[in-house]
Order: C-alpha cells, then structure tokens, then sequence
C-alpha cells in the first residue's frame, strides 16, 4: 500500500517538470523550396539570354578565326625572310591545327544549348549532370528529413514571457542556431548554383578563346570554373550527408522533442558545437571542392597543348 | 490591590497631621449638631423624651457619613497622586522627517529642467510644468492621425494611453508629494507641540481636562497624518497602475507577436524545406 503512494508523490514532484516541457510544434504545413526560388531564376537568366549569348560568340569566334589566319600568314611570310638558299618550308600543321581548333570551338557553339546527338544533353550541361549522378548516389531525402527537424525546432521552441530575460537569450541563441542551419545549407548550394548559372550564361564568350594564342587560358580557366561550380553540389552533398545525420541524431536522441527553454539552455553548448562545425565544413565546401576538382581543368589544359605541339611538330618534321 | 490605595491613603494623613484634626475637630461639631434635640410631649411640658434607639441610628449615619467623606479624600489624593505620579518620562519617541530633495543631489552641471522635478517634488515649482519639461513630448496631430490609420491595429494606441495616464499620474505624484513636503515642518512642529504637552509635568497641563485635550490633539493629527498618507498611497498607487500598464502592453504585445508568429507559419508557412530534388536533379536548361 505505501508503494503505490510513494510513486505517486515521486510522479507529483515530476509533475512540474512535465509542466514546463514544450510539446512540439504539432503537424507542420509543408514550407518552401527556397532553393529551388533561385534555380528557376538561374534558369531563366540563361535560357532568354543563352542563345543571344551563343550567337555573340559564334561572331567573336568568327572574329578570332580571321585574326588567327592572317597571323599564321604573316608568320609564313615572315618565314620567308631569311638569308640564305635553304628552302623555306610552310608549316601546314599550324593551319591544321587552327582549323581543328575552330571545329572544336564551332562544335562547342553549336551543341552549346543544343543536345549533342544520342547524348541528349548539351555542351554546358556535361559537367552538372555528372554532378548530379554522383549526387543521386547519395541519399539525398535526409536533407529533407534534417530541415524538417530544423523546422519543427524553430516552430516548437517555448517562446519566453515577456519580462523572461534568461529565457529570451536562450531563445534568441536556439531560432539563430537554427537560422543558421538553414541558412548553411541554403547559402553554399545556392551560391553553387548562382555561380554555375554564370559560367555557363558567359560560357560562349569563353569558347572562342580557345583558338587564340595569348587567352586561351581564359577558356580553360571557365571549364575549370564550370566543372568546379558543377561539383559543388556533390561536394556539397557528400559533407551535408555526414553533418545531417550527425545534426538528426542530435534532434531525434538529444532534443528528443523537448522544446523547452530549459532543455534548450542545457544544449546549448552542443548545438552551438555542432553548429559551429557544420558551418565551418559547410562553408569549406568552395574551397574543398577546388582542392577536388580545381586541378583537372589545368591539367587538361596541359594535356590538350602537349597534343596540339605534337600535331604542330608532326606537320612541320613532314613538310621539312 | 488596596495595600497601595490604603499606604497612600495613610501616607497622605502622614505626611499631614493639620488637616487630620481639622478634619475630626469638624465631624465631632457635626455629631453636637446633628444630636435631636428635645422633644415635647404633648400633655406634658419640659418633658424630655429619649429615644435610644433613634440616638443609635443618628450615630450610625454620622459614622457612615464619615466614612464617605474619607473615601472621598482618599480618592482625591490618588487621582491627584497618579496624575503626578510620572514626574520624568523614560521613554523616547523618535521619528524621521520628511527632508526635501537637495539639488545638489542631481549631480553637477543638472540642467534646468532636472532642477525643476526636483523642486515640484520639493513643493515649491508647478509639477506639471516640470513634468511636461522633463518628458519627450509627442507631436499629437501626428500620432493621432496614425493612431488612427496605419497604427490602428497595433500597440501602438495601448501605449500612446499609456503615455498619457503617465504624464497625468506623474503630475499628480509630484503634486502630492510637493504638497506633503511643503505641509511637513508644520506637521514636524505639530507633533513638537503635542510632544512637549505630553511630557510635561505642569500641574495645569495634567489635569484630566489638559490630558484629554492633548489625546484628542494627537488623535486630530493621526487623522490628518494618515489623510495625507492615504494621498501618498494614492499616488503611489497611480504609478503602480501606469507601471502594471506598460508592464500589461508589453505582455500583451508580446504574445500577441508570438501568437501571430505561430498562425502565421501555420497559414503562410516560410521555412526552409524540400530543397532535396533540386540538389538532385537540378540541371540548367
């Protein structure tokens, strides 16, 4: 008999306790795909002005061509002038590779937003559906289950009264952490995103500098760029992948639904760690992704003039 | 409880042996006076009737008579006794005055109008004149004109009420305890008075006559005392009342903000979610 009523009093003095835990949010309407507010205005900004810019650089390349031709002219003219009666040779490879390389810039205009046949996808969208393969690897809907966590924090939490000092930093501190959250996963996919927009709408202003001798680079500068900015979401992906889980363990076995102040002001040191660290990885997202995936364009850079010297000094052995 | 009535009694005969014979020299004249003369009866002349019984009973109302009569002076020396009994007072009564505010107090280089809170409160400037000094004004052709547009469904009236019930209970506290301040020497100096009628041991001040006279002098000033307390109270139960005001607004604002918050992501909802397609699927057209 004395059991029961000391259950009872230990079960009266939790009582409080029960009392001041917050009990959730309830059922959340579904909230807004923010990301998807800038993919739409990325797609707009390239697909009205991405054939203008197309045919922008079929001109320039067309301007680049002639000025490339006259300067291998000049050259073998040049050439000419020597003293002495050895035969000059003309270096056939240098136009050669001239024209193979106003084909491939004319290839690149032309399937630029074009698909490439049985291939369906065009020029610019090589790099991001790579990106988006290996993305598809990973399992992206914890993502989703991560914000709606988020999102039931930032609804849930017990709002402080008034005159509640300690209560309204603790708040403050929980709505910024979760802010933060949202705004790490939002920024760095965003800016991934907005930036792949942009290489890809001047993309045709960088293609024709292939042909040219002094700003070549620049071309191989904006495929490092696009293959970079179009890796960013899988980089991206690949870090949030750990931090999401790691941040849903926290919500579901931590927080565990208790959105009370007080739960919250004895985790606020976790949340703040575990914060801190995901935005910290988060925003090395940029730089992680170049230490990745910067070096490639450069190589091939290298790759592609060691083939087109080779072809230079086949044509010129040949006609020597 | 008599001992002391009968010492004093005796010591009062003690101390005064004159008064003692007169007193007895006095009855004993009455006792050869009050003594029936001689009857006559009726069919005799010069009879002389004696009636001991009569005699006895004579005897024993002049003895009674004395009796009260010495009673009487008994009780006279003890009133009179009790009412010198106090000849000095042990006790003391203390009480702290209300000072006035000192406009040094303000600090150096207090401003004009800083000075003139202090002196409404001190009872000499026009309370509301430093009020309306002292406080941020409102340009009320505005306000109004919000309040009654673009703030309508705001705090914003609660609060501009809040203001005004302020300034009127501001003035009004300055008013009284002006008042209280100025009226405090002549309560100080009232109380001097009843204190120094209370304590003295004059004969004339201690009749009972002289003491109720001071009671009710003392009572007349509670009264007036706990009159202007009650004005005190007041007052300060007016800045409690625009105090819980600004306190309830706040409140309410607050929760009102929270309640909206909560209607407003169940109806419009804002937050971050479902981004998981777009960082999959999405491809630039």
């Amino acid at each position: 008999m004395r059991k029961p009523i000391l259950t009872l009093l230990v079960l009266t003095a939790f009582l409080p306790i029960i009392g001041f835990a917050a009990g959730g949010p309830g059922p959340l309407p579904p909230g807004v795909n923010w990301l998807s507010q800038v993919t739409d205005q990325v797609n707009a900004l390239v697909t009205n002005n991405g054939d203008q810019l197309v045919d922008l650089g079929t001109t320039e390349l067309a301007f680049f061509a002639i000025f490339t031709l006259v300067g291998i002219v000049v050259r073998w003219q040049l050439s000419h002038m020597v003293i002495g009666f050895k035969p000059v040779n003309y270096t056939i490879g240098d136009l050669l590779a001239f024209f193979i390389n106003l084909a491939v810039c004319s290839l690149l205009l032309h399937y630029y937003n074009n698909p490439l046949p049985a291939a369906g996808i065009s020029i610019h969208q090589v790099f991001p559906a790579l990106a988006k393969a290996v993305t598809n690897i990973l399992d992206q809907g914890l993502i989703d289950g991560f914000l709606d966590r988020v999102r039931a924090a930032a609804a849930g939490t017990q709002p402080p009264s008034t005159f509640n000092l300690v209560g309204a930093m603790v708040y403050g501190t929980v709505i910024c952490n979760v802010a933060f959250m949202d705004l790490i996963m939002f920024a760095v996919n965003a800016f991934g995103f907005i930036a792949l927009g942009m290489f890809t709408l001047f993309g045709p202003l960088m293609i024709p500098l292939f042909i040219t001798r002094n700003f070549k680079q620049k071309f191989w500068h904006w495929v490092d760029g696009l293959l970079v900015f179009s890796m960013f979401r899988a980089v991206s992906a690949a870090v949030s992948f750990i931090y999401a889980n790691v941040l849903i363990g926290f919500f579901d076995n931590t927080v565990a639904g208790d959105y009370s102040l007080g739960r919250w002001l004895a985790l606020i040191p976790a949340l703040i760690l575990l914060n801190g660290g995901f935005l910290w990885s988060m925003f090395q997202v940029p730089r992680l992704t170049g230490m990745i995936f910067g070096g490639v364009a450069g190589q091939a850079q290298g790759f592609v003039d060691t083939i087109t010297s080779s072809i230079v000094s086949i044509a010129t052995a040949a006609l020597a | 409880m008599k001992r002391p009535f009968v010492s004093a009694f005796r010591s009062s005969f003690a101390r005064k042996p004159l008064a003692c014979k007169a007193l007895v020299a006095g009855l004993a004249l009455a006792l050869l006076i009050g003594i029936p003369t001689c009857a006559y009866a009726v069919f005799g002349l010069g009879d002389i009737v004696y009636d001991p019984t009569n005699f006895a009973e004579a005897v024993k109302e002049l003895a009674q008579d004395v009796q009260l009569v010495n009673q009487a002076v008994q009780t006279y020396n003890l009133l009179k006794s009790e009412l010198q009994i106090i000849s000095s007072r042990p006790w003391q009564t203390v009480a702290t005055a209300l000072g006035s505010i000192d406009v040094q107090d303000l600090g150096p280089g207090a401003g004009p109008v800083a000075q003139a809170i202090v002196t409404a409160a001190n009872g000499i400037t026009d309370p509301r004149a430093a009020w309306s000094n002292a406080a941020m004004s409102m340009p009320m052709d505005i306000v109004n004109a919000a309040l009654s547009s673009v703030l309508n469904n705001t705090s914003a009236p609660a609060h501009t009420t809040a203001i005004q019930m302020t300034d009127a209970f501001a003035t009004d506290a300055l008013r009284t305890i002006g008042i209280f301040r100025d009226n405090e020497p002549m309560l100080t100096n009232a109380i001097a008075n009843l204190q120094t009628a209370q304590e003295s041991t004059d004969p004339d001040d201690n009749t009972p006559v002289a003491q109720q006279n001071i009671t009710n002098g003392v009572l007349l000033q509670l009264l007036k005392l706990q009159l202007s307390t009650a004005s005190l109270h007041a007052v300060a139960a007016e800045q409690l009342a625009a105090a819980n005001s600004w306190q309830r607004n706040t409140a309410a604002e607050a929760i009102s903000i929270m309640s909206n918050a909560i209607q407003s992501r169940s109806s419009a909802p804002a937050d971050y979610s479902n981004t998981s397609a777009t960082l999959t699927d999405y491809l630039i057209p």
